[in-house]
């Protein structure tokens, strides 16, 4: 039998949608109403958590930069994987001047430019400025200061990586020259 | 008078989740707890926690779950591994459940190989409870075909058919399959 006689496709159903058709239904609005109320509810612990967060990446980092000779990967992945968790978790709790400066350290941690003379005082310069961030409890996009905070680690970051192209990523695999980040994941969806 | 005709394929503007059963994992347990009391105020009835891809595959083969939604980066077995083991398991009773995939992976050659390993929907993190109830929504509102061959098994890739398309039909020669028949 061909491949391709035994492709099998089996046709969509709609038990979901006769799953979610009952009594105690809510409207979207009312559903988001209660889920942010949550969210809002729980902002002190959001608070909390991101300091401990910040404070063990940073931890880690200056075990890591006082260690003789150069970087151990698996240290770097370390870091790199602390990095991209606070990039997930900083807006959800309040905090996306968070998750744009660990995103700017997990830009540089995945393609890491080892020998880099200033690889060491860039990641240093956006661990200070994380805890800065998180110690001035600076929420939202942290203003006019946020935004030069920002502006800064991202200047110093993509000098570095632009000074060392086609790096191996470290997280996940090789990063196809033509590819570019994008955040638009809407147009994969149907709604 | 006129008729006027159901609208068939309308989406709701209410829905009730309480007969759902939904499992989050992520190492993350701040995170996993958020997403955990999202769902339970958007109405969920049963949301099952797990921390990585191992344990989560335990519960899915004890457990009859509707929604998968676990993070990428996980250790031992990540959100990428569980959905290939999920898709390939023959011991698990809903192995073509919808899988939304949270991730701070945001490049589109990543979005595809996670498509491609057989996921439904991508929920880019940081997220809002708006975003994860559109997701959740959209699994609920579109389900799409299942394919099972020997190079891909997961949600048909195709998410949109076109009605008007003339180019030649690449499965001229599939076989449709109807579980139990």
């Amino acid at each position: 039998m061909s491949e391709k006689m035994m492709v099998q496709i089996i046709p969509p159903n709609h038990k979901l949608k006769a799953k979610a058709a009952g009594p105690n239904s809510m409207t979207k609005e009312q559903a988001l109403g209660r889920a942010e109320a949550v969210v809002k509810s729980r902002a002190a612990e959001f608070h909390q958590v991101s300091i401990a967060s910040i404070a063990m990446l940073a931890d880690f980092w200056h075990a890591t930069a006082k260690k003789p000779g150069e970087f151990d990967e698996k240290d770097v992945r370390t870091l790199a994987k602390m990095a991209h968790d606070l990039k997930g978790q900083g807006a959800t709790f309040g905090y996306p001047l968070v998750t744009d400066v660990a995103a700017s350290l997990f830009k540089l941690l995945d393609r890491p430019p080892l020998k880099h003379p200033a690889f060491k005082e860039v990641i240093e310069v956006h661990v200070s400025t994380l805890q800065v961030i998180i110690a001035h409890n600076m929420r939202g996009d942290g203003g006019g200061a946020g935004q030069a905070l920002l502006k800064g680690v991202s200047a110093a970051g993509e000098k570095v990586i632009n000074a060392t192209p086609s790096l191996k990523g470290i997280l996940g695999g090789e990063q196809p020259e033509d590819d570019e980040d994008d955040d638009d994941f809407d147009r994969f969806a149907p709604l | 008078m006129a008729k006027v005709e159901p609208k068939a394929a309308a989406a709701q503007d209410r829905y009730d989740l309480s007969k759902l059963a939904i499992l989050v994992v992520d190492d993350n347990l701040h995170m996993r707890r958020l997403v955990r009391d999202m769902l339970h105020a958007f109405g969920v009835g049963q949301v099952h926690e797990s921390a990585e891809g191992g344990a989560a595959l335990t519960i899915l083969r004890q457990t009859w779950i509707d929604i998968l939604i676990c993070d990428w980066v996980m250790e031992p077995v990540d959100g990428f591994e569980l959905t290939r083991m999920l898709r390939a398991a023959t011991d698990v009773p809903n192995p073509m459940l919808p899988i939304i995939m949270m991730t701070g992976y945001t490049e589109a050659h990543r979005v595809l190989a996670a498509r491609d390993a057989g996921i439904t929907e991508m929920l880019a993190k940081p997220f809002s409870a708006g975003k994860l109830y559109q997701r959740l929504i959209a699994t609920i509102e579109y389900p799409r075909a299942f394919i099972r061959s020997p190079r891909y098994t997961g949600p048909d890739r195709r998410r949109f058919n076109n009605p008007s398309y003339e180019g030649p039909d690449r499965r001229a020669k599939r076989t449709a399959f109807r579980p139990g028949a």
